[in-house]
């Protein structure tokens, strides 16, 4: 897949949380252009077009970074403030996955510059919904902007 | 100090006692001398004016001896000038009557003493003179006079005793003088009669005084004249009234002599000095009455004894006046002496160490527990006042300067400090001290105290200690609290991911199993599938639940006005939508009767919580064919309010109400009623968070009625 044409960057650790979000996604026709890094360092190289992916352009910047926050070597957290702290970045939609609505987290988030978050119900069926819908929104209305 | 207040007291005793004998005596010798004095004087007065009352009757007498004497011997010239007329005219023929009576009575003009110049013939018939008739013979040969001379030639004059005449009828002292016939034999006598009045009168001529005496006596003490004349003169002229002492006088062959006596006529104490009339038989004695002549002495006596008596009154007075005063003043004084004691004994048996600093930094006073405390004895403190400061540990020096430089400035202060005593020891020294100002307000250096509070240094350091120890330990917890506190956070944090994500993999994985390939599968496959869905749900909401009893017991209240009934009503009516919402289930006929509840104070959404649960609780265990009734009620209490969820269900057994309110504790067997069993537990851990109480009641088929109560909010 070309990494300069990736719609959605899925930052997600756990595999079968990983495909389900995808089987979501899939289910509503927008897996095609997506990318799943398992940890926060791969996140924020494929997003700052270093390491692993520096023949990566960064101008193509992903539609959408689906974004878990528990994640290993960089938090969560670190990567969204790495994207809301650049210039370069910080107008990518930043959508967090949270495994629970408590917790001190989602607050941060915001503060961070979060644009949305999920809840990863365990059911299912509510995942699917969610994420479908949460992915389309912003993959049609909030068009990357010119430039 | 008592035994000592004691002797002070007996001391007083015999100071008063002997300065009241010593005061006594000396007053008693004092009067004892003036009245001896006055006694001396009284007593040579009284012999200075006895004697000269004496030395006065004394010149009286011989005065009125010698004028007596004069008259005398005028009379006696004139007696013999007439005998010798007659014995003249005799001797150159007889008499010539004519010429002898003109002679007799020229004599007698001549003589006013005496009344009557006659003389008598040998038979003593009164033959010639003024105023005799020979014819009337008048015979005075019995009186003395004339028979005396006839008796004794050699008689020569003769004082007879006073007679009352017969011629004149009036007392006269006879005197006369024999005529001798030219033969020499006895011819007659010349007599004259002497007034007794002319001698009254010359007696009276000298003063005697009013109650004084004269008198007249011869030879054998016969009264011839008596001054002053007795009324009853008959029965004196003539007779021998006479007291020893004139009679011894008088046989003494004295002239002259005194004596006093009582023994008189008319009683009266006289003292009297008689002489002898020179040459004559006759005695004169002069009395004078000793109340007379003593008159002024007495009067003098009686003003001096007066005087020393108003002297005796003046001296006791003024002792009294100078013992009451010495009592007062002995009183103020020892008064002043315990005074000191009492002060001496409160500055003394101070058990702190305590002095008096001058304003020249002088020692003025120093309590003796000084040595008690410091080692160092008071009179070593008195000897060397900088001993105060060279005590202080060196390196408490300056907190002593510094106190004293403020103190300049501050009546009242203190340091603490410590002092190295004189073995050595360090002892903490509180020290306290303020101004002291006179009357008049000048300066007067510094009253201090200091005490021993080396024990309560080491009790302030051990708690010092401990304290810090304790400090220490509780950070220590703290930390260790706030660790583990951190770590349940994070814990229950990873649980709500990491054990709801294999969950998640579960439901996806078997949602996508009968979506994708359930054509594969049987009835019985598809229900063993639903089956391992539904446990996973379970334990997704058992998760949840654990997560908010957790919660609850941490969060931050948020306390306000909350309204019960509101609160009721709303969730009730979410319930009961929720109740009847999935499709097929049977229309559930669910009432609630919310009563008066008493206002509550607390956090909105924990009590939202626990009515939720409740609520639910209510619904869950009410039977669902049935109309069901949910009552609300509540209570104002005195520290609280109480409010009660009361279902008509299926109720529970009392014997198990304690386990109602524990986290995973059933009462119904699982599977039975919908539910974690957190829900109670929710409840019972958000109302002791408000420091309420939670109950039930409750009977098997007849319902459960769950209270919870709130206290009143406070101010």
């Amino acid at each position: 897949m070309d990494e300069n044409v990736v719609e959605i960057l899925l930052v997600e650790d756990t595999d079968a949380d990983a495909e389900l979000a995808i089987h979501a996604l899939r289910k509503r026709g927008l897996a095609n252009r997506l990318v799943r890094v398992k940890d926060g360092a791969e996140a924020l190289d494929f997003i700052f077009a270093q390491g692993e992916y520096s023949n990566r352009d960064i101008c193509n910047r992903p539609k959408v970074v689906l974004l878990d926050l528990r994640l290993p070597k960089v938090s969560g957290m670190d990567v969204l403030r790495r994207i809301k702290g650049d210039v370069r970045t910080q107008k990518i939609p930043v959508v967090v996955l949270t495994s629970s609505k408590e917790g001190p987290d989602l607050e941060d988030c915001y503060k961070l510059g979060a644009n949305s978050y999920i809840s990863k119900p365990v059911e299912f069926d509510d995942f699917t919904k969610v994420v479908g819908e949460l992915g389309l929104y912003w993959l049609l209305v909030n068009q990357a902007p010119p430039g | 100090m008592f035994s000592d207040d004691v002797s002070h007291s007996s001391a007083s005793t015999a100071d008063s006692a002997s300065f009241v004998s010593r005061l006594l005596w000396s007053i008693a010798l004092i009067n004892l001398f003036v009245l001896g004095l006055v006694a001396f004087t009284l007593n040579q007065s009284h012999d200075e004016f006895e004697e000269r009352a004496e030395v006065t009757a004394r010149n009286l007498s011989q005065l009125l001896a010698l004028d007596i004497a004069g008259d005398i011997d005028k009379i006696d010239v004139a007696l013999l000038s007439a005998a010798d007329e007659v014995e003249r005219q005799l001797a150159v023929g007889g008499i010539d009557r004519q010429a002898l009576n003109a002679f007799l009575a020229r004599q007698q003009g001549r003589l006013p003493e005496i009344f009557s110049l006659r003389t008598t013939d040998a038979n003593g018939i009164v033959a010639y003179g003024l105023g005799v008739n020979p014819a009337a013979r008048q015979n005075n040969s019995d009186r003395e006079y004339f028979f005396r001379q006839r008796d004794n030639p050699k008689a020569g004059l003769v004082i007879a005793k006073p007679v009352f005449t017969r011629l004149d009828k009036r007392w006269a002292v006879p005197m006369s003088r024999a005529i001798h016939l030219p033969d020499g034999s006895f011819g007659g006598v010349v007599y004259v009669n002497v007034s007794l009045e002319y001698l009254a009168k010359t007696f009276s001529a000298i003063d005697v005084g009013k109650r004084g005496s004269v008198s007249l006596r011869d030879a054998e003490l016969r009264i011839f004249a008596v001054y002053p004349m007795s009324p009853d003169i008959d029965k004196v002229i003539g007779e021998k009234l006479v007291v020893p002492e004139l009679r011894e006088l008088i046989q003494a062959g004295s002239d002259a002599g005194t004596y006093t006596t009582d023994r008189t006529i008319d009683g009266v104490e006289r003292k009297f000095a008689a002489r002898r009339v020179p040459d004559r038989p006759l005695y004169v004695v002069v009395g004078r009455a000793t109340n007379e002549y003593m008159a002024r002495w007495r009067e003098q006596a009686a003003m001096t004894l007066a005087l020393a008596l108003l002297f005796c009154l003046t001296t006791l007075i003024s002792s009294w006046l100078i013992y009451r005063g010495w009592r007062r003043q002995l009183a103020a004084t020892l008064e002043l002496v315990r005074e000191e004691e009492k002060f001496h004994t409160v500055a003394d048996y101070t058990y702190d160490w305590e002095y008096w600093e001058g304003p020249a930094h002088e020692i003025l006073f120093m309590s003796p527990s000084c040595e008690r405390v410091t080692g160092y004895a008071q009179a070593e403190f008195l000897a060397n006042p900088d001993l105060l400061y060279t005590i202080i540990h060196p390196d408490d020096r300056y907190l002593m300067a510094a106190h004293r430089r403020d103190a300049a400035h501050e009546d009242e202060g203190g340091t603490d400090f410590r002092i190295v005593r004189r073995d050595g020891e360090v002892l903490w020294i509180a020290h306290g001290c303020r101004s002291v100002f006179g009357r008049d307000g000048q300066f007067m250096g510094r009253r201090a105290s200091n005490r021993d509070i080396t024990e309560r240094k080491r009790a302030e350091e051990e708690i010092h200690k401990l304290n810090a120890d304790l400090e220490r330990r509780v950070a220590d917890r703290t930390a260790q609290l706030e660790a583990a506190n951190k770590e349940l956070e994070e814990f229950s944090y990873s649980m709500s991911h990491d054990l709801r994500t294999p969950l998640r993999a579960i439901d996806g994985y078997s949602t996508i199993l009968v979506e994708e390939h359930g054509t594969g599968l049987d009835d019985e496959g598809r229900r063993l599938l639903n089956a391992v869905c539904d446990n996973g749900r379970r334990m997704a909401r058992l998760i949840d639940d654990i997560l908010r009893f957790i919660d609850m017991g941490k969060r931050k209240m948020a306390y306000g006005d909350v309204d019960i009934a509101k609160l009721a009503a709303e969730i009730f009516t979410e319930l009961k939508a929720a109740a009847c919402a999935p499709e097929g289930t049977p229309v559930r006929r669910l009432r609630i009767e919310i009563g008066a509840l008493p206002p509550s104070w607390g956090d909105c959404d924990m009590i939202n919580t626990v009515m939720r649960n409740l609520l639910s609780n209510a619904i869950k265990f009410s039977p669902a064919d049935a109309e069901t009734l949910i009552q609300v009620s509540g209570l104002t209490g005195e520290t609280e309010n109480s409010y009660a969820i009361t279902d008509h269900g299926v109720g529970f057994d009392m014997r198990y109400a304690d386990k109602l309110f524990k986290v995973f504790e059933h009462v119904h067997p699982p599977g039975q009623y919908e539910g974690t069993g957190m829900g109670l537990a929710i409840v019972k851990r958000i109302i002791e968070r408000h420091g309420g109480r939670v109950w039930v009641e409750g009977r098997v088929g007849e319902g459960a009625s769950f209270h919870f109560s709130l206290p009143h909010r406070r101010i």
